[in-house]
């Protein structure tokens, strides 16, 4: 038996730990292991490693566990309390998107018609209409991050 | 009747769409299964990678409020634990982050930092939480081995999780878990050497 025979036998020890070995390995390192006492009780030790390493028992605390199982029902009901706050803006804000879309044309037209008749300069017009498109989604856009930060600091203070 | 009879052939489908519906919908009773399911596991894992027991609590509970915020996240194809592990793992960087300044390669990477190691006086927290003496015994030498030794460790023999598994907590490719299992088994091997003789 060489250097290299031995090396070969603790690379497929680990091996088999790990990944698993083929049949023919596993018949070499057996026959291998069979006159090697050094090999074998290196493979010994390793399994004795790895089945003490799956019996190792560590438990989270019951203090733990139950400490937080009610912060994360308390949050679980904070979030769900801000969803059903938020609702009723996530339908303004699609009814909003849906009737502006719908209506672009004709508004555009009245914004037209009024420059026209009060002999205001088309910049002047074409920004209070783009002023008129923004404005519902910026003020959405403002509730629901005011009540967003809302949400965060009442946690904050828990 | 349909749905009765698809319930009794498939309660691991079931269980999936009930998980999936639950975490999407931050259902409490469904975080609470999981939870009691996955208490002893998680907080394992937790502390074989900070080898501290206080960071590994006050991130046992931060884990657990991620999961309730992150659920609509979560895929039916995924194993629970596996993205589970993830988000704990990231917490952890975070935290070791914050309170060391370090890189995450520093971290995580045996040969280029320390990593979490624990306490060097008196009894590692693994010593303090086992129980019998061969767990003593092993835990002594679960605190002497690389934070990233023992991740890799604790997931493969404790979780029984595949190697692929592990490559995607540990955001790894799957030689670099297959080395880290290999060089933890060696120096753990080592140890039990020393102490033999």
């Amino acid at each position: 038996m060489n250097a290299e025979s031995h090396e070969r036998a603790r690379q497929l020890i680990a091996k088999d730990q790990v990944e698993g070995i083929r049949v023919d390995e596993r018949d070499w390192l057996e026959h291998h292991l069979a006159s090697c006492a050094s090999c074998s009780s290196a493979a010994d030790m390793l399994a004795t490693a790895v089945q003490s390493f799956r019996g190792l028992s560590i438990s989270a605390a019951p203090d733990l566990v139950r400490q937080t199982r009610l912060t994360v029902r308390i949050r679980a009901e904070q979030l769900r309390d801000a969803r059903s706050r938020s609702a009723p803006l996530w339908i303004a804000t699609a009814v909003s998107t849906i009737s502006m879309i719908m209506t672009t044309s004709y508004v555009w037209r009245a914004f037209e018609w009024l420059g026209r008749v009060g002999h205001v300069p088309s910049i002047v017009w074409q920004v209070g209409f783009l002023m008129w498109w923004f404005l519902p989604a910026t003020v959405l856009a403002a509730a629901v991050a005011w009540r967003h930060s809302l949400t965060e600091s009442n946690w904050g203070h828990q | 009747m349909d749905a009765v009879i698809f319930w009794l052939e498939n309660p691991m489908q079931h269980d999936t769409a009930r998980l999936v519906h639950g975490l999407h919908g931050g259902d409490p009773e469904v975080l609470d299964s999981l939870i009691e399911l996955y208490q002893h596991r998680l907080f394992r894992y937790l502390l074989s990678i900070t080898g501290s027991r206080p960071m590994a609590q006050d991130l046992f509970q931060e884990t657990w409020l991620r999961v309730l915020e992150r659920g609509r996240q979560y895929r039916s194809q995924w194993k629970f634990e596996v993205w589970l592990f993830s988000i704990a793992r990231h917490l952890v960087i975070d935290e070791a982050r914050r309170k060391k300044g370090t890189s995450l390669q520093e971290l995580m990477d045996p040969e280029a930092g320390t990593g979490f190691q624990p306490v060097a006086d008196g009894p590692s927290p693994f010593e303090e939480m086992s129980s019998g003496e061969e767990g003593q015994r092993v835990s002594r030498f679960l605190s002497r081995i690389p934070a990233a030794y023992r991740e890799v460790l604790a997931l493969r023999f404790q979780d029984e999780l595949a190697l692929e598994e592990i490559a995607t907590v540990v955001h790894a490719p799957l030689s670099t878990v297959k080395s880290r299992l290999y060089r933890g088994l060696e120096a753990l091997r080592r140890l039990m050497e020393v102490e033999q003789t």
